[in-house]
């Protein structure tokens, strides 16, 4: 085979192999082994899917941009200067420039990294038919989250309203044909928005969501159980006025903490990004606000005072030993197995794990009984670790170590009993911790203060708090 | 089986992405090849494998802060990880695994030969001149034919046949070396 014949005879053979997988090889060695090879990259990770999942992770803007080769080449010298000190980064980071540009090998959105500006052109979406009579194949609209970048600190990229938009709501958020309703006109004090999609799309739906400056995910309560995702079809509610083919769900997104938020809607035709601000939370109510403003500040003091039934202290108290009210330790008592208080008060109760141990530090004042338990939820991790301590307080006010500003210091009521909740940060932990106290101190015994955390929502630290705590009444 | 000196290396990734999240990006491009491979071997299906992929990552990145260094790799966690998302993906499915999950006995050797097998083959492709591995990409992975590729690539068909087979050229070569 010669030089010049060779691509017509590779490309022959792989057609042909293409075509009759089975109809076995060419007989020619060295044709066989491309065809071969071929099959082999066929089994290769889409770039795309590497990428996209990547900035899905870690947030990340996303690294294929538009350059013109044309452009690059002719540039002024400051920026050759600028691409040279780009590129010896990318070495540091990521041992080797042909590491970071490989991940942008793909189609994505129809331009390459170095392509000719001018031959960019959005490549076609995704198109599927599901007719009415057959199951929907939900796995076909779980495509990957295209999250927008969001610089830190940066502004949330609000989603703009529909240009046009019926009466039946006050406003819509996206250009169709899904959106978001807002406000929710089935349950204003609850779910805050509602999903539609206009008479163009009568397909299925699948949404889900993430926080874009933060940790936080995007739940959908369906009959009050967490989902990370929600899948619509059918006609929706048509009680609301909307006009002829409209459909309208409940069922929105919730979402327990400040933030930047993304909700993806996926149909068999199309994917929405619908971004949205939250601006003030309690523990399962938040409220939407279309206004653009700076996100919350980690730069203040941590607050240190009594708050509700709580005495707030800082690391830098507890360094200093100042905490009068907790239970002192009982004397002779240091690190140790916590097998000696299995018949105790003390003893830790969670379900399918022992205590991990009780400490008493030197100074004597704090006594705490901790262990960890698996949970298993339908947030996207789907499992996680809860760290769950109970510790005792003698007199007054259970103190919580907390270096965390008032803002993100929510007080609740949790089986009727006093409850602080610590609000997610991006910042400062990605953890939410719910603080109950479990019993108050006084008529000569201890109090007990039950905390209970770990890196999910504030809505599943609230039901294990509240579960925990009806699993251990007296 | 890691090095010592690998060992130590992954050691030093792990506590750099449990310090700063962003590090993570280190370990995902490091394994993501595996993962995905390993996943694919599992399934036998490319939409599953991605979806086992993702949760893998996700599940890792989100948990890695409780990830407990005791002379276990890291990656010996991942894969772990991915087994049971593979399991909950395909009970999902309704379907079969491709592959058996225990990697016991003689199947050892076999599967994680394959899954590094495919690693590697996906470390040549990003070696390749970024137009060839370009072609490569949309022709195998995406199964394009060679006249949508050269739509989308605006290239001629004969031009991208001839990349095609400078890249396979090229792969074919390095795989014969490195196998020497």
């Amino acid at each position: 085979m010669t030089e010049r014949e060779q691509p017509d005879l590779i490309e022959e053979a792989l057609e042909g192999a293409r075509v009759e997988p089975d109809a076995g090889l060419t007989g020619d060695a060295e044709l066989d082994e491309y065809v071969r090879l071929a099959r082999r990259l066929g089994d290769l990770a889409d770039p795309d899917f590497k990428d996209s999942l990547r900035r899905e992770l870690l947030n990340e803007a996303p690294q294929r941009r538009r350059w013109s080769r044309t452009r690059l080449l002719t540039g002024l010298s400051g920026i050759a200067a600028a691409v040279t000190l780009v590129l010896l980064l990318l070495v540091a980071f990521n041992s080797g420039v042909r590491d970071s540009v490989a991940g942008a090998v793909g189609i994505d959105d129809g331009c390459y990294e170095f392509e000719e500006a001018d031959n960019c052109r959005p490549a076609e979406p995704r198109r599927e038919t599901y007719p009415g009579s057959l199951p929907i194949d939900w796995d076909a609209l779980r495509r990957p989250l295209e999250l927008p970048s969001l610089a830190p600190g940066g502004a949330c990229p609000i989603t703009a309203e529909a240009s046009e938009w019926p009466s039946f709501a006050p406003k819509g958020l996206g250009d169709g044909p899904a959106y978001a309703v807002w406000p929710n006109l089935l349950s204003p004090e609850g779910t805050f928005i509602l999903v539609a999609s206009n008479a163009e799309y009568e397909g299925p739906l699948l949404l889900r969501g993430r926080q874009l400056d933060g940790y936080n995910p995007v739940l959908f309560y369906n009959f009050g159980h967490p989902q990370s995702e929600l899948n619509l079809q059918g006609g929706g509610d048509q009680s609301l006025g909307q006009p002829p083919g409209w459909r309208v769900w409940g069922g929105g997104p919730e979402v327990e903490s400040p933030g930047c938020y993304m909700v993806q809607i996926d149909g068999t035709n199309f994917s929405a990004q619908i971004v949205f601000k939250v601006t003030s939370c309690g523990l399962l109510l938040c409220s939407l606000s279309d206004s653009v403003r700076g996100g919350q500040s980690e730069a203040a003091a941590p607050f240190r005072g009594q708050l509700g039934d709580f005495q707030v202290v800082t690391s830098a108290d507890a360094e200093k030993g100042d905490l009068p009210n907790l239970w002192p330790c009982p004397s002779g008592l240091g690190v140790a197995s916590a097998a000696d208080l299995l018949a105790s008060e003390l003893y830790f109760p969670g379900e399918g794990a022992g205590p991990d141990g009780y400490s008493c530090p030197a100074s004597g004042d704090v006594m705490e009984v901790s262990g960890n338990i698996t949970v298993i939820n339908d947030e996207p991790a789907g499992r996680e670790t809860a760290y769950i301590t109970r510790s005792y307080f003698r007199t007054g006010l259970p103190q919580v170590v907390m270096d965390v500003e008032e803002s993100r210091l929510v007080l609740r009521e949790l089986a009727g009993r006093p409850a602080l909740v610590v609000l997610r940060s991006q910042e400062l932990s990605p953890d939410c911790t719910v603080f109950v106290i479990e019993r108050p101190s006084g008529a000569g015994q201890y109090g007990i203060l039950l905390s209970i955390s770990g890196r999910f929502s504030c809505t599943a630290a609230k039901a294990l708090a509240e579960e925990f705590l009806l699993s251990s009444v007296q | 089986m890691l090095n010592p000196e690998e060992l130590s290396l992954e050691r030093r990734l792990v506590e750099a992405s449990r310090k700063k999240p962003a590090q993570f990006a280190r370990l995902y491009e490091r394994y993501f090849d595996r993962v995905y491979a390993f996943a694919l071997t599992r399934t036998g299906d490319r939409s599953l494998a991605e979806d086992v992929t993702a949760e893998t990552f996700r599940r890792a990145f989100q948990n890695i802060q409780g990830f407990e260094w005791r002379g276990v790799p890291f990656s010996a966690w991942l894969f772990r990880i991915a087994s049971n998302a593979a399991l909950d993906q395909l009970k999902r499915s309704g379907r079969q695994a491709a592959a058996p999950e225990g990697f016991d006995g003689g199947s050892l050797d076999s599967h994680f030969a394959e899954i590094e097998e495919r690693a590697r083959l996906s470390e040549l492709v990003q070696r390749l001149p970024l137009d060839q591995a370009r072609v490569l990409v949309m022709r195998f992975v995406k199964g394009l034919s060679t006249r949508e590729v050269a739509e989308a690539t605006g290239r001629t068909e004969g031009a991208v046949k001839a990349l095609q087979a400078r890249a396979l050229s090229h792969l074919r070569r390095w795989i014969r070396e490195s196998d020497d």
